[in-house]
């Protein structure tokens, strides 16, 4: 009796909280800074000091902070990119081990894609948009896609390059320094497609461009990830991108997570005092003359 | 390769240069098979013919030897020198960079050592010393020159892989699951192949000058060999009869080392797809888009606003700019932009990149970057600042037109400290001793809220915070008490907190001073918490303007109401909309890429 | 700052040892017989013996170079294996010719690098700047020895206002002769010195030209030259004084070509003929000192770097 009684409360469980796509437990990551004296160890700077989060199926989550906060390690952490010095990154239960050979991640970059901050940056000038869009192709070829071989992949960046609205026919042979801003951004976010991911992590996406192309992107952005069902993890510093775009909200400040829920309670109604400070700091468009009252050099 | 070699030929002094080498290989090859005479056989009965007798086009030397002869076959050795030298460097060179960029740890740091020994044997020595064991001979010259080359090629290479590896295309590359070798292959190979080609071009004059200089002093290749260093040598002694012969041999040199080093810099400007093509040249200066200027209705129409609505009413204004036109070249950036301020007034200048806000600003201060041209005009206190000489737009600005710019860390020259950049101005307009200017700058430091004002005017820019840099920005502004601050975007570079804190600042001393404002920016937001008018500028025109709250409540152009749209849309709001309600942008909203029309797009489905 | 000259010295007295080992490699390991090159091809078995003896070559490698390091370390650098003289005391005295050749050069081709660099930095968009690049350029391509020649050809042989050759044999003693005989070869050396400086100059303040606290300078209430010369110069010199190190190398080496040249009794005149007569133990201290020099001045222009720029003292590397 008893076990049949606790069977519908598990699957009750498992149906509010499924299992994460990707998920951070305990995040510390630390560097070393060069020494400045002599005879005393050299000095460290801990950029992460355990960070927990967890992003669901088809689930947004923004990441928010400001500068120094520990938004970028983060990132590279999520990413596989960098090891972490404690805690680990699961993805669909599965460790992200970090650091190590690229190819041993391959099946974990088949489903999570990375869309940059900086558009031309992140583009290598020396590189036709067809290339740049095909390497996550080629990298991550697998015995399914290898079939299609390279008509499929030319066939996979026309429709990736069209998703972005792009004209793939005009576009393919052209270099990222002939595009504008925002061309750029959707150049990167149509490689981050290619292979059929099921998670995008975007970095400040649109931080770069101007308000107007801000919209189109974040748009794109929107659209896509509801139209393919992809999950999202958007890190930015600008609380209105994220309120756009994500479920769910996560405060970063000095490496600890500050605050963490749902986005609406958390800009609506912040529990922590920082949160409160962040949210009150942001420009408002109401046409009212500065009513912010003298703050203390603190910076 | 094709494009390569059409932006070659494009390229002036590339094509110099590819000539001059063309010729040097040409000479090396044609030696072989023919040459007017024989270059060893002597032949005393005609020593010293003149240029241009007997069929001896440069003369004879003293042994009645073909200077022509000579000289072509002088290439041969010339080019063997140089090549085989580069194949060294380029091996020693990008092994040791490859060791040093991928090794472990502890094999990249001594291989960095290593470098740092053996570049200081000097190519010259080595071969020397070779010489002197081996004797002298093509290859003690050549693996002399390439090996001592070659360090200098690994160090710059090592530089350069680094730099590339630390840039974001190779991040994202990383994070699309490239590995190493092939992001070495496909992404740090192509870029750093363009220093590779100097460098390696650089080897080449050096192997040049360096094997004339060895066989000169008589460690070059020994005797039946001819080379255009031992043709010197052997004339010195006779220089004062025939001073005529040592200038072929040197002219020979010295054309071969430009012409390496022309192909070798023009080699590098066509390898990069952003120089080539039809782009040669039409970058636009700044960042200013080419399309600024294009498509611009005539003056009078509807977009722009005529002077008298955007004069500040009453009293006499302190700043009257008059259909101020920016150009460079043929070129419009700023196209007949006419507004005016009164003293104490606060002014938003709102825009997208491209819109000539910043051009604006700067232009009246006399801050234009090189190249651009004002014309119009631009009063302060009824005096005209255009065509002014440097000597007396100096004297007005930081004195009564003052600046604070984007960038808080760039801003401040990185090698003075604080206090002394604070009292710059003072120092400059009031004459203050040094000891006057360090007690002024303590007093500035404290009142623009800066921490341990005793202890940060001894520190420099980069032991700051960014929102510190911005309060030294402002203090250096405001020192002298300036009539006009023109704040540049002033907050975009700064965290949320720090931004707000930065624009109560400027607030509050604006309004103690009694300083009128021209606050620069992109954000909407943020204008609309310190000006009481703003103007809208697009593509190089103001298209709005008027009294914030009017604006703000109820624009008149539809660029400025899309421009408003996308800034709600994408403003943080205390309580949020939900998506469905961010209104859609205006058909008529400026295209959000400016740069190429044909490729503008809207948004996805 | 402390952190960085400590750590620096060590890597300086590292590369110095290195330096040693690899000058002394370079002369004994390579697979050429010393002793027959000294010896001469006629001679036979039981001279080369006796010569490889007097050498030292026939102990062990290690303990050659073990002697050899002791010596150096106390000041000998050997003595010559044709007429015995001291290396030390040679180079000593030749110093005093290739000092003043040398430095003098370096001198003459800042003055003239550092003003036309900046000119040509200023004026990059008109006749004069492109002009002056031009020129380098030509200057670079240019043989050291060729200029000498020319230089000669025209002053010494044409007019007879200098002397073509030679030093004086009372050297300083006779100061005027002695500086008379430096002119032309002083600005030899300059000329494809300054050529190469003239390049790195007008490409650091072009750089610095495009800088944001230029600017700041400028709204402060300087003039474009006034904030060139007040903030734009001293961070111009970071890089020039970099390119400054490398050259000294360059430097001595065209002293060599250019003692031969104008036949001036100094150090490269000195290594020249060691090694024509195969000297290997003078040539092994002379590659020694030239190494070390060019050690010591990177040591020196690392931490000149930092007595500039405050930013690179503070990372201690």
């Amino acid at each position: 009796m008893n076990e049949t009684a606790s069977l519908p409360t598990a699957e009750t469980a498992t149906e509010t909280a499924p299992e994460p796509l990707l998920s951070a437990r305990g995040l510390r990551r630390t560097y070393r800074l060069p020494r400045r004296r002599l005879l005393r160890p050299a000095p460290v700077r801990q950029a992460l000091r355990g960070v927990d989060l967890e992003v669901r199926e088809g689930g947004s989550l923004g990441i928010v902070g400001e500068s120094g906060a520990g938004k970028s390690t983060l990132i590279r952490l999520l990413l596989g990119l960098d090891r972490a010095d404690a805690g680990q990154v699961l993805y669909r239960g599965r460790e992200v081990a970090g650091g190590g050979r690229p190819r041993d991640l391959a099946w974990f970059r088949r489903e999570v894609q990375f869309v940059p901050q900086d558009p031309l940056g992140s583009l290598d000038p020396r590189m036709r948009v067809r290339d740049i869009v095909a390497e996550p192709l080629e990298c991550l070829a697998d015995a399914s896609t290898a079939a299609d071989g390279k008509a499929g992949r030319d066939r996979r960046i026309d429709e990736v390059l069209h998703a972005v609205g792009l004209d793939a026919a005009d576009v393919r042979r052209r270099y990222p320094h002939e595009f504008s801003g925002g061309q750029r951004q959707r150049i990167a976010i149509a490689r981050a497609l290619a292979p059929r991911p099921r998670l995008l992590i975007a970095d400040e996406p649109v931080s770069a461009l101007d308000v107007s192309v801000r919209v189109q992107v974040l748009d794109l952005l929107r659209d896509l990830t509801a139209r393919l069902g992809l999950a999202l993890v958007l890190v930015s510093h600008d609380l209105g991108v994220v309120q756009l775009l994500c479920e769910e909200v996560l405060v970063l400040k000095d490496g600890r997570v500050e605050e963490q829920g749902p986005a609406e309670a958390v800009l609506r109604a912040p529990r922590s005092g920082y949160t409160r400070e962040l949210l009150a700091s942001v420009p408002s468009l109401a046409a009212d003359p500065v009513s912010a009252p003298r703050y203390g050099p603190t910076r | 390769m094709s494009g390569i070699l059409r932006a070659l030929l494009r390229h002036r002094s590339g094509l110099l240069g590819l000539v001059l080498v063309s010729v040097l290989v040409a000479a090396a090859a044609v030696s072989w098979v023919w040459t007017p005479y024989d270059p060893t056989t002597t032949d005393l009965k005609a020593r010293w013919v003149l240029p241009f007798r007997d069929g001896h086009v440069l003369g004879t030397d003293m042994l009645g030897r073909d200077q022509l002869s000579l000289l072509l076959v002088g290439a041969r050795e010339t080019l063997a020198v140089a090549l085989l030298a580069t194949a060294i460097a380029a091996a020693v060179g990008l092994l040791m960079a490859g060791a040093a960029a991928l090794a472990p740890r502890w094999i990249s740091a001594s291989v960095v050592q290593l470098v740092d020994v053996v570049i200081a044997f000097p190519a010259l020595l080595t071969a020397m010393v070779l010489a002197a064991v081996f004797g002298g001979s093509l290859w003690t010259a050549a693996s002399a020159v390439g090996i001592a080359s070659g360090v200098h090629v690994a160090r710059v290479t090592r530089l350069e892989i680094e730099r590339v590896r630390g840039t974001d295309y190779v991040l994202a590359a990383t994070a699309s699951g490239s590995g190493t070798w092939r992001t070495m292959r496909r992404h740090v190979l192509p870029n750093i192949a363009p220093t590779l080609i100097v460098q390696l071009s650089l080897v080449m004059a050096v192997a040049t000058l360096t094997e004339a200089s060895l066989s000169y002093l008589g460690y070059g290749s020994p005797s039946p060999a001819v080379s255009w260093g031992r043709m010197l040598h052997d004339q010195q002694p006779y220089i004062e009869a025939r001073p005529l012969l040592v200038v072929w041999p040197g002219i020979a040199v010295a054309l071969t080392v430009l012409g390496f080093n022309l192909l070798g810099d023009a080699l590098r400007d066509a390898t990069d797809p952003r120089l080539r093509g039809s782009g040669v040249g039409s970058a636009a200066p700044g960042g200013v888009p080419e399309s600024a200027a294009e498509g611009l209705p005539k003056h009078g129409s509807a977009a722009a606003v005529p002077v008298a609505a955007v004069a500040a009413p009453a009293s006499a204004p302190l700043l009257t700019v008059t259909d101020l036109t920016i150009r460079v070249g043929a070129r419009i950036l700023v196209d007949g932009v006419s507004l005016s301020l009164a003293a104490g007034e606060r002014l938003g200048l709102i825009g997208e990149s491209g819109s000539g806000k910043s051009l604006t600003s700067l232009a009246v201060p006399g801050l234009l970057p090189e190249g651009l041209t004002a014309s119009g005009s631009i009063r302060i206190d009824g005096v005209e600042l255009l065509g002014r000489p440097e000597r007396q737009l100096a004297g007005i600005r930081g004195e009564r037109v003052a600046m604070v710019f984007q960038e808080p860390l760039t801003a401040l020259d990185p090698l003075w400290r604080i206090g002394r950049q604070i009292a710059e101005p003072l120092r400059l307009h009031r004459g203050l001793t040094r000891r006057q200017a360090d007690e002024e700058a303590l007093r500035l430091a404290r009142r623009v809220g800066l921490p341990d004002p005793e202890h940060i005017v001894r520190a420099w820019p980069h032991q700051l915070s960014g929102g510190q840099r911005q309060r030294v920005g402002i203090a250096i502004a405001l020192a002298c008490r300036p009539a006009l601050l023109i704040a540049d975007e002033p907050t975009t570079a700064l965290d949320a907190t720090v931004q707000r804190e930065i624009l109560a600042l400027l607030d509050e001393l604006t309004r103690e001073q009694g300083t009128a404002l021209i606050f620069v920016t992109h954000d909407l937001a943020v204008v609309a918490s310190v000006a009481d008018r703003i103007a809208v500028m697009r593509r190089g025109r103001i298209v709005e303007h008027g009294p914030l709250g009017e604006v703000l409540a109820s624009p008149r152009e539809a660029y400025t109401r899309s421009l408003l749209a996308a800034a709600r849309a994408t403003s943080f709001t205390p309580s949020p909309a939900s998506p469905s309600a961010v209104p859609p942008i205006p058909p008529s909203a400026p295209s959000a890429e400016p740069f190429e029309p044909s490729l503008a797009t809207e948004a996805t489905t | 700052m402390t952190v960085f000259v400590v750590r620096r010295l060590v890597l300086l007295v590292v590369s110095l040892f290195a330096a040693s080992v690899l000058t002394f490699a370079l002369l004994r390991l390579l697979p050429g017989d010393a002793a027959a090159a000294i010896g001469g091809i006629t001679a036979d078995e039981a001279q080369l013996r006796a010569v490889r003896h007097e050498l030292g070559l026939d102990r062990p490698l290690v303990q050659q170079y073990a002697t050899w390091l002791a010596d150096v370390l106390s000041g000998d650098l050997g003595r010559s294996q044709l007429n015995g003289t001291s290396v030390t005391a040679e180079l000593g005295e030749k110093a005093r010719v290739t000092g003043p050749l040398v430095l003098g050069s370096l001198a003459l081709a800042l003055a003239g690098a550092v003003p036309l660099g900046v000119l040509a930095a200023l004026r990059h968009r008109s006749r004069v700047g492109t002009g002056i690049s031009a020129a380098s350029q030509i200057g670079i391509a240019l043989p050291t020895l060729w200029v000498g020649l020319l230089l000669v050809t025209v002053f010494a042989v044409q007019n007879r206002r200098l002397p073509a050759q030679g030093f004086p044999v009372e050297g300083w003693a006779e100061p005027g002769q002695a500086l008379r005989s430096l002119v032309l070869p002083w600005i030899t050396l300059a000329l494809s010195e300054g050529a190469v400086l003239l390049r790195f100059v007008r490409s650091a303040t072009l750089d610095v030209l495009g800088q944001d606290f230029l600017r700041t300078a400028r709204a402060n209430g300087r003039t474009r030259a006034g904030a060139l010369w007040r903030h734009g110069l001293r961070n111009a010199s970071g890089p020039v004084v970099s390119v400054l190190g490398i050259q000294v190398a360059a430097l001595l080496v065209g002293a060599v070509v250019v003692e031969k040249l104008f036949a001036l009794p100094g150090a490269g005149s000195m290594l020249v003929a060691d090694v024509g007569n195969r000297d290997l133990v003078k040539v092994q201290g002379e590659v020694l000192v030239v190494v070390a020099i060019v050690l010591a001045v990177g040591f020196a222009v690392d931490v000149g770097q930092r007595l500039i720029d405050p930013r690179l003292r503070e990372t201690g590397r």
